[in-house]
């Protein structure tokens, strides 16, 4: 892959899963034997309502150039609005992020259910191509703690 | 206070298998001097009993108080692991684990990306698990009483069942007599079972068991506390009108509130009349006064105008048509969209109309016309059948029918006052107004709020053998919820700070599980809000709503997830 110089750029992604379906989702890519682009970070919570906007905003900050929030399909959350109310502070953030100049696209929200394996690796796979054309997210700290 | 770290990494290559992707040789020393770490070892088979076993060892000889398990994903493997090291002693929070496995090793292709994944991955889980704290665990007092609300088949089942495990059982009824919807003569008897009977057995029985109190023409006014000990209020009239209002304290709550016929008629097009009847109406008729049957030649029932699911409703319509033609010599029509015979017992049942000359007529879309012919007293019925031929305008043959009596289908909807207990209990309702149950695969009898339970038609209508069903299954789950009266359970619930906290009710308000409480007090300072840790469910929706930031979940607080996400 070498000498061409949009492909030297392996974009870091973080995503937020939920312990109960993206998580899950996850580990179902894996045993299928589904690859996914290098520089991704899996990260699991209890349920995606426990994402906060800070959280994002600080993985951006530290070295993130995208950032997936993985929930449960539409009224299957186990604690029955995790989800809806989730999408609403995602939606809320891209605006921000546009407002001072950072692309929409960089964050996003997704549904997805335990079984969806195959899904979870085309997500993974098309936010990295987007992100490969977008190249890497200047507006970060100067020196950031993150992933080397 | 803060002890040194002594974090102990257990790697897993999983029976080599793993040891293709990742250079284990490469993590063991990048991870030798690394900062906090004291010991680091790979398995080949970490999951075998006597590999499991020498992890106490290594843990008691190193001195460790902080385990980093890096091997399968902790859904498969988490509590066997938190199990056997809790026995030495670390607690179960400071227990880390790494997917290495399906989230490493076989989701990145090269093995320079999956080795660096892998550092990476512990890494960020040795930051986050400097940061964890332990985790107490709380024992309170479970309430042994269950308050059942409704009298109907499912609630007298479901106490009967409760009984025979030692519980005590209140049955709150809001009529003044047992038996519920079933004692009404819309149903008929089963296959083997008359249904009349089973319920005046169910009865008796009731009433001789000393463990269940009988509470007639009751109703439930107001509900505090949660799972473990509810505090019902229970308001109860007397004949000679005057109320009393019974205070209980109690574990469980079960609703087994039922449903109820409802006809549409606007749907139809047309008013009741003595020729147009519900089919609830019919089944009476038939039952008691039979002799009004006699000038009767033919009956149509119309069928799938007003929904298109109403399999048991179904079979209420094939009993009664089978009834009509085998004893009564009554010629019956039954128009419908379709013929629902999925359940026990309907597809014989179908077999068994057609045979004795029941008619079944299928329309599509367009709804039968219905005319009143007055001069020769009789209704005319005309459909376009599309099974018996294709007329021009592609809409199935014209069958025109006239009969002396229409039938028409009723709705179920929940019954009265569903809305109001709903409110009552701080419980969610679906798009038809029955309880909303919790996973339908998994949860069927749980409704949002731990300790709730729900049995029967009052989340959808249910047949007779369904909501026995129904019933031995709620029993189990109180059983499993109240079985020993001192309850242990892990503090990682929220945690309101109560400094912080500036009182706006935001979590009053997302809290889906209504877990939180606020505490009034006569000084206004004292007021606070409390979660109850046995009914928090641990989603942290509250934590992520809350402006303050006063709330905290201690498996997942902010400065763990910072921790990991860089």
């Amino acid at each position: 892959m070498k000498g061409n110089k949009k492909n030297d750029f392996t974009p870091k992604i973080t995503i937020f899963c939920c312990e109960n379906s993206a998580y899950r989702a996850a580990d179902m890519a894996g045993t299928l034997g589904l690859i996914i682009p290098e520089g991704v970070k899996i990260i699991s919570l209890p349920c995606a309502g426990r994402l906060e906007e800070v959280h994002v905003l600080n993985a951006l900050e530290e070295g993130a150039d995208g950032v997936m929030v993985l929930g449960c399909l539409k009224d299957s959350c186990k604690f029955l609005n995790g989800d809806t109310r989730t999408k609403k502070k995602i939606d809320f953030l891209k605006e921000t992020l546009s407002d001072i100049g950072i692309e929409k696209s960089r964050v996003d929200f997704f549904n997805i259910s335990p079984n969806m394996g195959v899904k979870f690796s085309e997500l993974v796979v098309e936010m990295n191509e987007k992100l490969i054309e977008m190249g890497p997210l200047l507006a970060r700290k100067k020196n950031p703690r993150g992933r080397s | 206070m803060h002890s040194e770290n002594r974090i102990g990494i257990f790697l897993c290559n999983c029976k080599k298998v793993l040891s293709k992707k990742v250079s284990f040789k490469e993590l063991l020393a990048y991870f030798k001097d690394y900062k906090d770490v004291e010991y680091i070892e790979e398995n080949n088979y970490l999951c075998n009993m006597n590999t499991a076993k020498e992890l106490e060892k290594r843990i008691k000889d190193n001195k460790l108080n902080r385990v980093i398990i890096a091997a399968c994903s902790p859904q498969l493997k988490g509590t066997f692991f938190k199990n056997i090291i809790s026995e030495s002693g670390i607690n179960y929070n400071l227990i880390s684990f790494v997917n290495l496995r399906e989230q490493c090793a076989m989701l990145f292709s090269e093995e320079g990306s999956a080795t660096r994944n892998a550092i990476n991955l512990i890494e960020s889980s040795i930051r986050r698990t400097i940061k964890q704290e332990p985790i107490k665990i709380k024992t309170t007092m479970i309430r042994q009483s269950v308050l059942v609300i409704g009298g109907g088949l499912a609630g007298l089942q479901t106490a009967l069942n409760l009984s025979k495990l030692y519980y005590r059982v209140i049955l709150v009824e809001r009529n003044n007599q047992l038996g519920g919807y079933l004692k009404t003569d819309y149903f008929f008897e089963g296959k083997n079972v008359n249904y009349k009977e089973l319920i005046s057995k169910k009865i008796e029985e009731i009433i001789k068991n000393n463990r269940i109190i009988i509470l007639n023409q009751a109703e439930l006014i107001e509900l505090e506390g949660f799972v473990g000990d509810f505090k019902a209020t229970i308001k109860v009239s007397n004949m000679n009108k005057k109320n009393e209002i019974k205070y209980l304290n109690i574990g469980a709550i079960v609703l087994s509130t039922g449903c109820q016929n409802y006809l549409p008629a606007d749907k139809y097009g047309i008013s009741l009349s003595s020729k147009v009847q519900k089919l609830s109406q019919l089944a009476d008729i038939i039952n008691k006064k039979k002799e009004s049957l006699n000038n009767i030649n033919s009956i149509c029932f119309i069928s799938g105008i007003i929904s298109d699911d109403q399999r048991l409703q179904g079979e209420t319509l094939l009993k009664l048509s089978l009834k009509l033609a085998e004893e009564h010599k009554i010629q019956v029509y039954i128009l419908c969209k379709n013929v629902f015979v999925a359940q026990d017992g309907l597809e014989e049942l179908y077999q068994n109309a057609r045979s004795k000359g029941v008619l079944f007529l299928k329309y599509n879309k367009e709804s039968p016309r219905i005319d009143f012919k007055k001069d020769i007293n009789k209704i005319e019925v005309s459909l376009y059948d599309p099974l018996l031929g294709v007329d021009l305008s592609n809409r199935g043959k014209k069958i025109t029918i006239s009969c002396d009596l229409l039938a028409l289908e009723e709705l179920i909807i929940p019954s009265t006052g569903t809305k109001e207990l709903s409110e009552i209990l701080q419980i969610t309702t679906d798009g038809d107004g029955f309880y909303q149950q919790g996973n339908i695969s998994l949860q069927p009898v749980f409704t949002n709020r731990k300790g709730i339970f729900t049995v029967g038609s009052c989340r959808g209508l249910k047949s007779v053998v369904q909501t026995v069903d129904d019933s031995a299954m709620v029993s189990l789950e109180i059983h499993n919820l109240l079985k020993e009266k001192r309850i242990q359970y892990k503090l990682d619930g929220a945690v309101v700070d109560d400094d912080k906290c500036i009182l706006c009710l935001t979590c009053l308000r997302t809290c889906p599980h209504k877990a939180i409480q606020l505490v009034k007090n006569i000084d206004p300072n004292q007021t606070r809000i409390v979660i109850n840790g046995l009914a928090c469910e641990r989603c942290g929706l509250c934590v992520s709503h809350c402006p303050a930031n006063a709330i905290v979940l201690p498996r997942y607080k902010n400065s763990q997830i910072f921790a990991e996400i860089i």
